[in-house]
């Protein structure tokens, strides 16, 4: 009874010292830029992850992906990371907050913004499983378009 | 003459109420009477140097001082298991706990790509958020989708 009892008390504790409310962890993130342009030329290597996602509509108008570039960060709760983008756009990615979902999932609640000059392009508030992609697309970059990937990983 | 056992006990003192008058004993009893004495200082005194020489207590101390070593050991060694005992009744259960918290984590490895937009805002550009199928076709993808207006 008390062996069960310690069991449960240091279930409590290992839950509260992993709670986001007591240490929040820090974020890995990586945004891939990805140009995507008509001619013929087939997903690059590197972004075979998302080779599923870019043969399907509404990608299927572009048959060419190369990555452009990624924008690797360390991220603390609160922290915000700027990075370049083409044609004078800038990145920024904040990392507002993490959260456990359903199951003991981990996710992180993030902000993009794309700016081009004093113009906020895009902004959005997303909460994004833990090793999940999000993509946005549809800025224009030369013949094609421009696609964000956003990952993240957790220290937890 | 005295048998001897009588002179034995006359020697010894064990013949009370017996009146002995010196008259009694001649002069062999006399002899034997002083045989005996001096026989007896002998033993007595053999016996008494023999016991001074044996030195019991150095022995003895020995001894003891061997039995508490054991005793002091013992405790040492019950203190131990017991400190040992307790923190095994604490660790085991933290042990087990964070096991099972580490494989209620690892019992869904597989990575999705859920995503909620919480908030969308966009300028000169209409947006609209889709989702496409991933490679496992059992989750999808989040595309957040712009399309530039002409300007």
């Amino acid at each position: 009874m008390r062996a069960l009892g310690r069991f449960l008390g240091s279930m409590a504790l290992l839950l509260a010292l992993g709670s986001p409310a007591l240490a929040e962890p820090r974020a890995h993130c990586a945004v891939r830029s990805i140009s995507a342009s008509r001619g013929a030329g087939g997903i690059d290597p590197q972004l075979a992850d998302l080779q599923a996602q870019l043969t399907r509509p509404p990608f299927t108008e572009w048959k060419s992906f190369r990555l452009l570039a990624i924008h690797q960060v360390e991220l603390m709760p609160g922290s915000t990371s700027s990075f370049a983008l083409p044609e004078d756009r800038q990145g920024l990615l904040i990392y507002k907050q993490h959260l456990l979902g359903e199951g003991g999932r981990h996710r992180v609640r993030l902000q993009l913004e794309i700016r081009k000059g004093s113009e906020v392009q895009l902004s959005t508030v997303f909460v994004l499983d833990e090793g999940g992609t999000v993509l946005t697309a549809g800025n224009k970059y030369g013949d094609g378009i421009l696609i964000l990937g956003v990952a993240c990983k957790t220290d937890s | 003459m005295t048998r001897p056992t009588d002179l034995h006990r006359l020697h010894d003192g064990e013949l009370e109420g017996v009146q002995f008058e010196p008259d009694q004993l001649d002069e062999v009893d006399r002899a034997r009477l002083q045989a005996i004495d001096e026989v007896g200082t002998a033993v007595r005194s053999a016996l008494l140097g023999a016991s001074q020489k044996v030195d019991v207590w150095s022995g003895m101390a020995q001894r003891l001082a061997a039995v508490d070593e054991a005793r002091q050991k013992q405790t040492t060694l019950r203190r131990w298991r017991s400190r040992a005992r307790r923190g095994l009744a604490l660790l085991v259960p933290a042990v087990a706990a964070a096991g099972m918290l580490l494989w209620i984590r690892s019992t869904d490895p597989r990575v999705t790509n859920d995503c909620d937009i919480e908030l969308l805002d966009v300028s000169g550009a209409t947006a609209t958020v889709m989702e496409v199928p991933d490679a496992s076709g059992q989750g999808a993808t989040t595309v957040i989708w712009m399309t530039e207006e002409a300007r």
